[in-house]
């Protein structure tokens, strides 16, 4: 006859898990949407932290001027990436550049592409002067040469590669430069030089929609940056003085983003306290799942009790159980995270209307161990309230109390 | 080998305070057949649990082999190594096979040898060869108490303490029963049993009767 496979604990913790698959599975579940509730809103709240911070350091601006009409839009644009056309054609670079304690200005000009045959996606298009000694950080990273005729950087949520084409109004674009993920509205835009966007003005499609006369006077923000050592609401003071009659908003960065920061400042309280309570719900949860489970399994522990199982090895039956759970349970809980948190973030994006940046691998990684960790807490409270309950009561009366 | 000395239990406080067990004294000897026999709730249970350490006395001493036992890890060991224990009622586990039952204590005590042939002559014994890949939840009541009997026997224990062994079960199982407890006997091994079984009673060394907590002998076997 066939000999019998050896009994080892391991052999009871798979079997015990494995012979009762509601309850393995039940309990699995509640650590798993422990861990992906915790996961979630973790990586969300993250990412709207990382897409603020993210849009004042890659707007690199101290002050932005924008058009009175179009406050909102620009917003939309530079923080999310909603696609805007704004022509106003006003030369206040000039004006503002002369204001003392102005070191740099870049005015952009921005164009929404169409949703239509001529143009391969609608997406942003921002027009700057690629003579300027004003070249953000990100953009040369992206491409350390000078912008030619219809050569344009693209952000990192477009599909193209350096090399690739893109169409935009019927004309053919020359992809030279990516940039990295910014989490605001750069990700969804491509950058062209003035002089392209002047050109592309006058091309048969492009016309209808925004003719350019005057490429030298056409604006549609000025991102200024302020001499060392000068304070920026001082000079935002000043240039919306000098630009008194004009219809433009003066903001410092800090302003610009302060709508968004408040929202996060709420999205954050509101997380913080649904963690809080979603942890001691779930984690509550567990702890008693745990201890009715393991209570109601006494006479199994009893029986083990009375074959010559000891305190620890029952224990260690009991803590192997919970521990392969608790790794089922939470590493399901936050790879489904993982998988699905994008598109819940996008939703949010559009609702909230706030930039999001991504966390990156590291970040994730903790992230993950966090909630990991938050659930194995949960587990191991509840298995050692039922551990010390039941070492407390005598194993008669762990078999007796069952039946 | 086993002796119990005024042993007593007793369950909750002041008034509400009743008395199970009333200073019983009882000892068994290798190769004895020690029975104890008494009406239902009469402290026979009780009497069994406390001298496998499955409950604590509220008085009294136990000691194996000259040595008393107190500590719940002692009488653990005792139970891994040395008493093996054959309860009223279900007592095997349900996520294992028959035969995995039966030799689980043996690898719970740390044992690598391979057991399955004795364990199945075992089962073969009983009548229960062709049970030995059913579950616990397949078998009947009485097929589990033989199992729970193979599961005893198998190791060869010193001291095999049985809650009526024998009860509900037909005349030919019971006496295939009788006749491997009394084979172990031979080989030395101590029986603690509780029993209605006149057959049982028959091959017992010394008969006790249990009335209101008290053990008395019964029928001028005991000495």
């Amino acid at each position: 006859m066939d000999s019998l496979k050896r009994i080892t604990l391991f052999r009871i913790i798979r079997e015990n898990l494995a012979r009762k698959p509601f309850r393995t599975a039940a309990m699995i579940f509640l650590v798993g949407l422990l861990t992906f509730s915790l996961y979630t809103v973790s990586y969300i709240t993250d990412s709207m932290e990382k897409g603020l911070s993210s849009s004042v350091e890659h707007l690199n601006a101290d002050i932005i001027v924008v058009p009175g009409d179009y406050d909102g839009g620009i917003k939309d644009a530079l923080l999310l990436g909603t696609p805007i056309t704004v022509k106003f054609q006003q030369n206040w670079a000039d004006q503002v550049g002369s204001i003392s304690g102005v070191k740099e200005v870049l005015p952009q000009f921005y164009v929404a592409t169409l949703a239509k045959s001529c143009c391969d996606a609608p997406v942003q298009l921002i027009a700057y002067d690629t003579a300027s000694t004003y070249v953000q950080p990100l953009v040369e990273e992206a491409y350390s040469g000078t912008l030619g005729d219809y050569e344009i950087i693209v952000g990192s949520a477009l599909s193209y590669e350096v090399g690739d084409g893109a169409l935009f109004y019927g004309e053919r674009f020359r992809v030279v430069g990516k940039m990295r993920e910014t989490g605001m509205g750069f990700d969804a835009s491509a950058l062209m030089s003035t002089k392209t966007a002047y050109d592309l003005s006058h091309t048969d499609i492009a016309k209808d929609y925004f003719y350019l006369e005057d490429p030298e006077n056409m604006v549609s923000s000025l991102l200024i940056r302020v001499e060392e050592g000068v304070d920026s609401a001082e000079v935002a003071r000043t240039i919306r003085e000098t630009m008194t009659g004009e219809d433009v908003l003066v903001y410092t960065t800090r302003e610009f983003v302060e709508e968004s920061r408040e929202q996060v400042r709420v999205y954050n309280g509101f997380s913080t306290f649904l963690l809080t309570v979603l942890y001691i719900t779930a984690a509550f949860a567990i702890i008693v799942l745990f201890c009715i489970t393991i209570n109601e399994r006494q006479k199994e522990f009893g029986i083990l009790s009375s074959i010559g199982a000891d305190g620890t090895k029952i224990m260690l039956i009991i803590a192997g159980e919970a521990l392969a759970i608790m790794l089922l349970g939470s590493l399901s809980g936050v790879g489904l995270s993982a998988a699905g948190v994008h598109l819940l973030a996008q939703f949010l994006k559009q609702f909230s209307q706030l930039p999001l940046l991504y966390p990156g691998v590291q970040t994730q990684v903790i992230l993950a161990g966090k909630c990991i960790l938050g659930a194995a807490v949960s587990v191991a409270v509840g298995v050692g309230i039922s551990c010390y309950r039941m070492n407390q009561i005598q194993p008669y009366l762990l078999v007796k109390e069952n039946e | 080998m086993m002796t119990l000395t005024n042993i007593e239990k007793a369950y909750g406080r002041a008034e509400e305070r009743t008395e199970i067990l009333k200073g019983i004294s009882v000892t068994v000897e290798p190769g004895q057949i020690v029975s104890i026999l008494g009406r239902s709730g009469s402290g026979k249970s009780t009497l069994l649990n406390i001298a496998t350490g499955m409950l604590r006395p509220t008085k009294g001493e136990i000691s194996f082999n000259g040595k008393i036992i107190k500590q719940k890890k002692e009488f653990v060991r005792l139970r891994s190594k040395e008493i093996a224990y054959v309860w009223q009622g279900q007592s095997l586990l349900h996520q294992f096979t028959v035969l995995e039952n039966i030799c689980l204590p043996h690898y719970i005590a740390g044992n690598k040898e391979d057991l399955t042939e004795k364990a199945q002559a075992l089962l073969d014994e009983l009548g229960l060869g062709h049970l030995s890949d059913y579950y616990p939840s397949q078998i009947s009541g009485g097929e589990a108490r033989r199992v729970s009997v193979a599961r005893a026997l198998l190791a060869e224990p010193s001291l095999i303490v049985a809650d009526e062994p024998t009860s509900n079960l037909d005349a030919d199982t019971a006496q295939t029963i009788l006749d491997m407890f009394c084979r172990a006997k031979e080989k030395g091994i101590a029986i603690l049993c509780s029993t209605h079984d006149m057959g049982f009673l028959s091959v017992s060394d010394r008969i006790y009767k249990m009335t209101d907590g008290t053990l008395e002998p019964y029928g001028g076997s005991a000495e």
